[in-house]
């Protein structure tokens, strides 16, 4: 399988003094879901908007590294530019418009004569149909997450990329929601970069997986091979029972240091 | 009737004003305040447009192409040469600006024009008479039509038009709107161009009721006060924003003092801030942001 996206030793710095990524490389192939997961402040969110052309909006640079779609170099590129070029993010935070109907939300991206039609997402989701005429502001945060795949979908992507899918949904609605996600790959053999903190949730639908701590990928491997590994299993996993009533602070970071860096 | 024919006018003028004055702000979170010195030189643009070949005969069409023009060609330059610059600064940075820019044409007026008193007259005027005595001007009739037809093409366009709703997601997430395929700077620049023109027909308006100079810039103020009145990201309150300072004024000019006229506005914005800074129908979040 060839590599849709390749990021090669990036480094991000933000307001010229806080780098915030270092030496960040990752390939994701044609047709495969791909997940980068780590904690908070791991990098990953920053990894995937220097990957959407959003850094300068927050005051933040790549100063180093290289960012190739198809082999084509697309550092530095504006976000609008890169989603012609089939490059589209749902963020974490602020993913749908929330003064627009569902309706008109998708229509906001549909563009004519696609393969991906606005019915076909109302068959995803049969829900938005339904919630057509509401706002979306009015939506729970299951349906603002489906409308915002929605509406990412009908931009017709070559490369998406999800923000912390789960970020807030109870655990069923994730389950459903990764599922939907992962027939939706299959079935229009669409590229998916998922950034997740909820790890188990995200391996779970991955073909492969990137973790990230501290601005630095730390691991990598098969998601099948992560999800058994012991490391990931006690970090991210819910633990293999060894780190019960103990801080994570106290154990963990020296363990991760002396394994993964050492 | 002269009372209602006047206060219609007068409504129609600041409504134009209060419009473009609340695109801006919804678009891009920019006050204008050189939105009156644009209207006035609009007026100026238009009536040198009408008599350039003609003669010192207007040339209504002439006169209708240079405004369009110059309202394509000045919203464009606005945003591109000036906005663009200011976008993700602090507020304050984009209302200094617009308040160089006031400077500049308010000179602009003076130095081109020579800041002559004009009175457009497109010289297709026999008056109307309606009951009561008053009058009212084929150019009146055809401001207040384009006035209603400016809003119901506003209408049409932000609720049935792909561009429109673009438009309406990029006033409220450009950088969403940006991942989602739409050039933003084009989206803003439209909405200097509308702006641009409704503040255009606004001062042909004026200068065809009253007439346009340096001082009738002060019109852009009444027309702050009606976008402030109404809610500064309301184009329904900008309508009835006008309505109010329209009404106040004519009463004040009848039953007080034509100078305090002036003056009006100020005390309108000033009872306005101090009772519901949001406007009749603006929302309390988006006046925080100024």
């Amino acid at each position: 399988m060839t590599a849709l996206l390749e990021v090669r030793q990036l480094e991000v710095v933000y307001n010229r003094v806080a780098t915030a990524i270092q030496g960040v490389s990752l390939e994701v192939p044609e047709g495969s879901i791909v997940a980068l997961v780590g904690t908070n402040g791991a990098g990953k969110t920053t990894t995937m908007r220097a990957i959407s052309g959003f850094l300068p909006s927050e005051d933040a640079e790549i100063t180093d590294g290289e960012i190739t779609l198809r082999g084509e170099r697309i550092n530095g590129r504006m976000p609008h530019q890169l989603a012609k070029a089939g490059v589209i993010l749902v963020p974490e935070r602020d993913k749908v418009f929330s003064t627009l109907s569902v309706q008109e939300n998708l229509a906001f991206a549909g563009r004519e004569g696609g393969a991906i039609t606005i019915e076909r997402i109302h068959g995803y989701f049969p829900l938005l149909r339904e919630r057509g005429t509401q706002l979306a502001g009015y939506l729970s945060g299951g349906e603002k997450q489906m409308l915002a795949i929605g509406m990412a979908l009908l931009c017709r992507p070559t490369l998406l990329l999800i923000d912390e899918m789960s970020m807030g949904l109870a655990p069923i609605v994730i389950k459903d929601l990764m599922e939907k996600l992962q027939q939706i790959s299959r079935e229009l053999n669409l590229t998916v970069l998922l950034v997740e903190q909820n790890a188990k949730a995200a391996l779970s639908i991955a073909d492969h997986g990137y973790v990230m701590e501290s601005g630095r990928v730390v691991f990598t491997g098969k998601a099948a091979e992560l999800m058994t590994h012991p490391d990931v299993r006690e970090f991210y996993l819910g633990g293999a029972g060894q780190a019960e009533n103990k801080s994570y602070r106290d154990i963990k970071q020296y363990r991760r240091k002396r394994r993964w860096w050492g | 009737m002269e009372f209602v024919a006047t206060v219609v006018i007068l409504t129609c003028t600041y409504a134009l004003l209060a419009a473009g004055i609340v695109i801006l702000y919804k678009a891009g979170r920019v006050v204008n305040f050189a939105h009156g010195e644009i209207a006035i030189v609009g007026g100026y643009v238009f009536y040198s447009s009408g008599m350039m070949f003609s003669g010192g005969e207007m040339s209504p069409w002439l006169a209708v192409l240079g405004a369009i023009v110059f309202s394509v060609i000045m919203g464009a330059f606005i945003y591109a040469t000036m906005m663009r610059r200011v976008v993700g600064e602090p507020f304050y940075v984009a209302i200094l600006v617009t308040v160089g820019i006031a400077i500049v044409l308010k000179s602009a007026i003076i130095v081109i024009w020579r800041a002559q008193h004009l009175t457009i007259d497109v010289g297709i005027a026999p008056a109307i008479r309606l009951a009561g005595g008053a009058t009212l001007s084929y150019m009146d009739v055809a401001s207040v039509a384009l006035t209603i037809a400016f809003f119901i093409a506003l209408y049409l366009f932000f609720t049935f038009t792909r561009l429109g709703v673009q438009f309406r997601g990029t006033a409220e997430n450009p950088l969403l709107a940006s991942q989602r395929g739409v050039n933003v700077n084009l989206v803003l620049s439209l909405a200097w161009i509308i702006a641009v023109l409704a503040a255009t027909l606004s001062g042909v308006l004026y200068g065809g009721r009253a007439f346009l100079s340096t001082e009738s810039v002060t019109i852009g103020l009444a027309g702050l006060t009606a976008a402030l009145v109404g809610g500064l990201d309301s184009l329904r309150g900008a309508v009835i924003g006008a309505f109010v300072v329209a009404l106040a004024q004519y009463l004040t000019v009848r039953l007080i003092d034509p100078v305090l006229s002036e003056a009006l506005p100020f005390l309108i914005l000033l009872v306005v801030m101090s009772i519901r800074p949001w406007g009749l129908f603006g929302t309390v979040e988006e006046l925080d942001r100024v």
